[in-house]
């Protein structure tokens, strides 16, 4: 595979120019992994109306409030964090049991700072801040030890 | 009562005192930090090739307002980097080592060690058992919702970096003269930083204005990887590209979920 600059200094064709970057890089991807669909490159594409409508509304179709963050109480801290359910509706909290057998709780789909949520949750648990922790690449927090019923039952009445 | 039974008690005493002190003043501060980010975002659809402002254009948060998540971001590019490898690396294997391919001593009867051939694996200077073969696949698997949500997160990321130009109409120049690249890059202060441009069709004069722009890539909307997204320092993408992303690597519909809730019609 050339890189784009090579391309362009063997002369390709035009096509070939064109697509200097994407479409070889997307033609290995695609043969090899046959997960993406295959299009052909400049084909005209027609954008679904769900599609169109739900991800770019027109400007008059769009409130105010959908444009800001929704606070749902009245406290003035800046501070704010959501857990999102999961498609089936229920809490992204599980436990992780390891080889050893030690358990660890994950609460996934955290929105926002997530650190304060570390910092309420291990303040409602009653638990040692060496016994919670944010994996930051993926935004989760976890627990050690099995809390996932706590956690669960403080998020609900919170109405997560 | 007996000992045993008071130490049940007790421990029962404990954990509902535990427990309502979690249903008391605790877990306030959570309901109270509760908040739903914006469902969209106005997202700034821009002239070609001033890149003046035209009009907002509200932009769901599925596809500009993601969070970071570096770990899907890992994935895909990974996975990108896997598919691009070719496998051309040969390697000897016992019959490729140029030596006799003949028994080097009789079975029996030496009163030295078995041995097979020149090229045996078993031998220092042999070749190598099992080696792998050119053209061999190094291609990884990823889910394809994962690949999709590092493409939206990815261009939310340069959304929020202030790092993506969105193109309202066609980005193409009027002359395919080398000077309307030098131009563009010059007046928007680009000069030595890396651009991407995505574009919906083959743009000529875009294509012949920036073929000497060492830090210019053209790529076409349908061959976007997240890398391409990511590298550079400014990305500019027509608005019908963002479009087509939007489509292809669209988030799971509801209505595809793991328990199907009956849908509300309009009867």
């Amino acid at each position: 595979m050339f890189s784009p600059r090579v391309l362009r200094l063997l002369g390709q064709s035009q096509k070939c120019r064109h697509h200097s970057t994407g479409t070889l890089r997307a033609m290995t991807h695609i043969q090899k992994s046959s997960q993406l669909p295959h299009v052909e490159p400049g084909k005209p594409f027609e954008v679904s109306k769900v599609i169109g409508d739900s991800m770019f509304p027109s400007l008059d179709k769009v409130s105010a409030s959908d444009l800001v963050l929704k606070k749902l109480s009245n406290d003035q801290g800046k501070a704010w964090y959501t857990i999102t359910r999961t498609r089936s509706g229920l809490l992204p909290v599980y436990s992780d049991i390891k080889a050893d057998g030690s358990v660890k709780t994950v609460i996934r789909r955290i929105e926002g700072d997530v650190s304060q949520l570390r910092n309420d949750i291990k303040l409602a648990l009653g638990i040692s801040k060496h016994d919670i922790y944010i994996k930051d690449t993926s935004k989760q927090i976890v627990i050690r030890g099995d809390y996932v019923s706590h956690v669960k039952q403080i998020l609900q009445k919170a109405e997560f | 009562m007996s000992m045993r039974t008071w130490g049940q008690n007790l421990l029962k005493a404990v954990t509902n005192n535990a427990v309502s002190s979690l249903t008391s003043k605790r877990f306030i501060n959570i309901a109270a930090r509760k908040a739903t980010p914006a469902n969209y975002v106005l997202a700034t659809y821009r002239a070609f090739p001033s890149l003046e402002p035209i009009r907002f254009q509200p932009v769901s948060k599925d596809l500009l307002g993601l969070p970071v998540r570096r770990d899907i971001l890992w994935q895909a590019a990974v996975y990108e980097r896997d598919a691009a490898r070719v496998g051309s690396r040969e390697i000897l294997g016992r019959g490729d080592m140029g030596y006799s391919k003949k028994k080097l001593l009789p079975q029996k009867g030496s009163g030295k060690a078995r041995q097979g051939d020149r090229g045996s694996p078993i031998r220092h200077d042999g070749g190598r058992a099992f080696g792998r073969a050119p053209g061999h696949d190094y291609s990884t698997e990823l889910p394809k919702q994962v690949y999709a949500k590092a493409i939206r997160t990815a261009l939310s990321y340069q959304y929020q970096q202030g790092h993506l130009l969105i193109v309202d109409d066609v980005a193409d120049f009027v002359t395919g003269h080398e000077n309307a690249g030098k131009l563009f890059m010059s007046e928007h202060g680009l000069v030595g930083k890396s651009v991407t441009f995505i574009v919906d069709n083959f743009r000529n004069n875009l294509n012949d204005a920036t073929v000497k722009q060492r830090r210019v890539e053209i790529v076409s909307k349908e061959g976007v990887t997240v890398q391409d997204i990511l590298k550079p320092q400014r990305l500019i993408i027509e608005s019908r590209a963002l479009m087509y992303l939007a489509q292809e690597y669209q988030p799971v519909s509801a209505l595809n979920a793991i328990s199907p809730k009956p849908i509300e019609t309009a009867a």
